[in-house]
């Protein structure tokens, strides 16, 4: 009963692993995740809905725009803005740096990188820096779980092989230097 | 024990939920050659003429075992019959890519920005479900949200209330025909797998088109609209 029992337990932590996702598979999918809010308030992310629908990074004093990025479903209806809305942000320790991460739905939806320093940002671009495996028909990266550190971030590669399989890797972005941004697999 | 009921409640969450929510979804871009999402581009199918022939003889089982009875349902839902060289005359004709996605992508339990289907039917978290049979996930800025869609190989009416990688498939498809100047992008049919693996139901999938996975599809009409005559 007891080994029946351990089976048992092993099995549901080999579940929770194998359907851990950001954003969790459990609750409500399009519920925003992270904080649109910069640790030191300086900054916030906000959605916009005209002319079409797009994320903008302002500065909170001023409201200055310093960043705007489409987003993956421009159109302006409530379709797509509840996607829209769904976007997950993730700022590090220090504000220096931000992921932003639309819902990663069925391979939709993109992940951003910006650098923030003195009120001037700018995008960084990792996909290049992460290779997509020759089986795959469609890629898609995600935030998962987020921040390891002051410079490092995991991420997932969410893969759907030529053949209808599914695979995830894992890997880990260190932005101890911005402009060069390293990156490492892991598990 | 917690993880264990959450994923009861989950599971739970799945097969409950209804909602009756059939609003149009308000999409107001253009499609593949410029036409507003109100522009019908041919009649309802009616009951004349001499039907088009198609592979497999329509059999839509592959899809899943209710994709059949699904289909039926929905066109006797709203009035669709097989189409005469006619009427297919009057609507639109893309080229299009055909693929499948189904219920064990791992992505599967949430859609994405999902209209509302034809039965109504819908998760707990008011998403609409997909159905097999009759739903596809189509490109929105090829095809407007919500359409009805033919596809004369299979001889399959489908409602276009889906989406998915959308930006992907554009980049991947660059250059091909169903990202051309008359493309509506791919045709991504939904897929109930059963007690097939996904690498089985995807197989099937390829078997059963083929290997014709570029051919072309007749939009019935652009937009939900079409839904306010069904009863």
């Amino acid at each position: 009963m007891k080994t029946l029992l351990h089976a048992f337990l092993l099995a549901l932590i080999a579940a929770g692993t194998l359907f851990g996702q950001n954003p969790p598979l459990t609750g409500d999918p399009y519920a925003s995740r992270g904080n649109p809010r910069s640790p030191d308030g300086k900054y916030v992310w906000l959605i916009k809905n005209s002319p079409s629908i797009a994320y903008v990074l302002e500065q909170n004093s001023s409201s200055k725009v310093l960043a705007e990025v489409p987003a993956y479903y421009p159109q302006p209806d409530p379709d797509n803005l509840k996607y829209a809305k769904a976007c997950g942000v993730f700022w590090n320790r220090t504000g220096t740096i931000v992921a932003l991460d639309e819902l990663n739905r069925r391979r939709s939806g993109q992940l951003y990188f910006f650098q923030i320093q003195d009120g001037q940002t700018r995008q960084i671009k990792i996909d290049a820096l992460i290779p997509v495996p020759s089986t795959a028909a469609e890629t898609r990266l995600v935030v998962d779980p987020g921040w390891q550190s002051e410079t490092r971030i995991r991420l997932r590669q969410s893969v759907k092989q030529k053949d209808g399989t599914f695979a995830d890797n894992f890997y880990l972005v260190d932005f101890s230097i911005p402009t060069r941004p390293k990156v490492e697999k892991t598990k | 024990m917690r993880l264990n009921l959450c994923l009861l409640a989950f599971a739970t969450s799945l097969m409950t939920g209804c909602s009756e929510d059939d609003s149009d979804s308000g999409f107001i871009g253009a499609g593949p050659i410029g036409q507003s999402r109100d522009q019908q581009s041919g009649n309802i199918p009616g009951q004349i003429g001499r039907p088009v022939s198609s592979h497999g003889g329509g059999d839509l089982t592959v899809l899943g075992g209710n994709a059949n009875a699904n289909q039926a349902a929905f066109r006797q839902r709203f009035g669709l019959s097989d189409p005469n060289q006619d009427q297919m005359a009057g609507w639109q004709q893309y080229d299009a890519r055909f693929t499948e996605y189904s219920d064990k992508d791992p992505d599967w339990p949430h859609p994405t920005t999902a209209s509302a289907n034809w039965q109504g039917s819908a998760w707990s978290n008011g998403d609409p479900l997909a159905l097999e049979g009759t739903t596809v996930a189509v490109d929105f800025n090829r095809i407007p949200r919500g359409s009805l869609i033919y596809i004369p190989s299979l001889n399959m009416y489908a409602e276009a209330n889906d989406t998915g990688a959308t930006r992907l498939w554009s980049e991947q498809d660059y250059n091909q025909s169903d990202y051309g100047p008359n493309g509506a992008g791919r045709i991504d049919i939904y897929d109930s797998s059963g007690d097939r693996s996904a690498i089985q139901t995807e197989r099937d999938f390829n078997n059963w088109i083929g290997g014709n996975d570029y051919g072309s599809i007749y939009v019935v009409y652009r937009g939900s609209g079409w839904k306010q005559g069904g009863h």
